[in-house]
């Protein structure tokens, strides 16, 4: 009974294992070298290199500062790696730098207007860096000595011996010191950290050197080593926070609670402007940094008019990030309007865009991000079935191409194979359609099909009333 | 990509002497941290003497010096005030040439670093709880 269930419990893992890769999980950067030319293959981007230069420029004039307020169009067919793009440039900024990424889609939500979605989606993209500076004591516990007096009452008086790797020193202890150490649980061999401003003891764990002291120990003993340098040092932190976050917190008693719930609801204009003013007045006295940062909204052609009047707007203002749009349309019809537009975005937004356009993928880069992806998912694929695998993505699509990666796989371990060959990829792509055979099939099949009648009867009586 | 040697080592000896530097000063304000808590010491040892009017001796270097405890505790409380002073300065200092040596190591400039610092009240204002992690 045991080795079935056991089983059943590892395939359940490889399942969510499997969802956990995302479709752009291998891009770790632009793939740019120090003089910002594009290498052929380089951190998971393969080809798009004048896309990739030009969003390496963009990207250099980021982390200059000069560039807030700025908006790019990435525009190009459908699976010519804009999202791959906009991804590497996140990765590329770091982790100080704040990148919010939205779907177009994401804004129509019936708890919030799509003004209100979208300035917090800005907010969210810029950050606020601030420091803060502790003294704090920080050092390994040699003894504590607490003399309570005889009679019992009456205040008690201690000495706490700390030491690092450079210094050892006593200090004499007051009532309230005791009563902290004691309700803190410290003992000899601790390292502990006392905040001189506040008095407030840390126990950040046990010393390693004393780990032989007992030999039974709780799991949630942790061990640390001996600090070095002098025993009252200068802590300086320095925090990056969003002003969306702080938005957030201002908004509500229970803040930051809502921060994790996601349920923030409407944020009144007159505590962000109080925020924007506070930030302002740090920025002057130097105590404060503000760092733009990113927003990319993908399918960009979602918005509707409204959206880009109030973007229009937006990037205008002094506090604004980078805004990176992609879309994958041609010129359409504007949401919301009857007017047609390249892209789907207003001209007079699209003027002030600088747009960068992806191309379709040449034969080879597909069999090059084909190979990459079969690295980021683990699989093991010949050289005959990769060729095989590239024809497909040349002659459907990419992201086809991509999905029957890991589908292989799986015939292949269904016949306990270790290397993914032709014959799987041939099983897999009889067993699953691509958008040009699907239609083709609903096509022929038209008639069996439900509804199909109305469709056809509408389309038949617009002949009708065209002619 | 070949530089000269004569390049090469000028550009090392420049990194190595910033970062010898940095390391003096850091060496050296542990050495005056130890020195500060030793006058520390000797000043809590002297308030706890019961009887106020006996001299007491002073160890200064490898000697012993009798003084009266008015001077003894004079003479730590001006030690201890210059020590203060002298780490402050050096802690000042330090980022400077912290700042130099990761220019001359071509590393990115720590982010934040010259940020005058906002109080706890300050903080509080802004993020109620966001601080406490």
């Amino acid at each position: 009974m045991t080795t079935p269930s056991a089983s059943e419990i590892k395939e359940v893992r490889e399942i969510t294992r499997i969802e956990r890769i995302g479709a752009h999980s291998h891009i770790r950067g632009l793939g740019l070298d120090d003089s910002l030319e594009p290498r052929q293959v380089s951190q998971g981007m393969v080809g798009q290199k004048k896309a990739r230069r030009a969003a390496g420029l963009i990207l250099e004039m980021i982390k200059e500062g000069k560039i807030a307020g700025r908006a790019v169009l990435i525009a190009g067919q459908p699976g010519t790696g804009k999202t791959a793009i906009a991804m590497g440039m996140a990765q590329a900024l770091g982790q100080d730098t704040p990148f919010t990424s939205i779907a177009g889609s994401e804004i129509f939500s019936l708890e919030m207007s799509k003004t209100e979605a979208l300035t917090q989606a800005f907010r969210r993209s810029i950050g606020i860096r601030i420091k803060e500076e502790t003294e704090i004591i920080e050092g390994e516990v040699v003894e504590i000595q607490i003399d309570r007096p005889a009679s019992g009452t009456g205040a008690k008086v201690g000495k706490l011996t700390l030491k690092t790797t450079e210094m050892e020193t006593v200090y004499d202890l007051g009532q309230k010191m005791i009563e902290s150490l004691t309700s803190e649980k410290v003992q000899a061999g601790d390292i502990i950290t006392i905040d001189k401003a506040t008095g407030r003891i840390t126990r950040l764990g046990r010393s390693f050197t004393r780990a032989r002291d007992y030999d039974a120990m709780g799991p949630q003993t942790k061990f640390v080593q001996c600090p070095e340098g002098e025993l009252q040092k200068r802590k300086e932190v320095v925090h990056t926070v969003t002003l969306h976050e702080i938005d957030v917190i201002n908004s509500r008693t229970q803040g930051f609670l809502a921060l994790f719930s996601g349920d923030t609801g409407e944020i009144k204009s007159e505590v962000r402007d109080q925020i924007n003013a506070k930030v302002a007045e740090w920025r002057e006295e130097g105590k404060a940094e503000i760092v733009p940062g990113v927003l990319f909204i993908d399918e960009v052609h979602m918005l509707d008019i409204e959206c880009f009047s109030f973007l229009n707007r937006a990037l205008e203002s002094d506090m604004a990030p980078v805004f990176i749009m992609a879309t994958n349309r041609g010129i359409t019809r504007i949401r919301g309007t009857n007017y047609q537009s390249p892209h789907g975005i207003p001209i007079d937004l699209l003027d002030r865009l600088l747009i960068i356009s992806t191309t379709p993928y040449e034969e080879n880069e597909i069999r090059q991000i084909l190979k990459i992806r079969c690295e980021e998912e683990d699989v093991e694929m010949s050289d005959d079935a990769l060729t095989v695998l590239t024809k497909i993505g040349r002659e459907t699509s990419l992201r086809y191409s991509i999905q029957l990666i890991t589908t292989a796989n799986l015939a292949c371990k269904k016949r306990k194979g270790t290397e993914v060959s032709i014959d799987d990829i041939k099983r897999v792509y009889t067993l699953f359609l691509d958008e040009a055979r699907s239609s083709e099939f609903l096509k022929e099949y038209e008639q069996n099909f439900l509804f199909s009648e109305i469709t056809s009867s509408t389309g038949t009586e617009k002949m009708t009333v065209d002619s | 990509m070949a530089r000269e040697p004569e390049f090469v080592f000028e550009y090392l000896k420049q990194v190595e002497s910033l970062a010898q530097d940095v390391l003096s000063d850091r060496r050296d304000i542990i050495e005056l941290n130890k020195k500060r808590d030793k006058t520390r010491e000797a000043a809590r040892a002297l308030k706890k003497l019961d009887d106020k009017s006996e001299p007491v001796w002073l160890c200064c270097g490898n000697l012993f010096i009798n003084f009266d405890q008015q001077k003894a505790n004079y003479l730590l409380e001006k030690d201890q005030n210059s020590y203060d002073e002298q780490i402050n300065k050096l802690h000042s200092g330090l980022k400077k040439k912290v700042n130099k040596l990761y220019e001359a190591e071509n590393k990115p400039e720590l982010k934040g670093y010259d940020l005058i610092p906002i109080s706890k009240e300050e903080k509080q204002s802004l993020f109620e709880l966001v601080g406490k992690n």
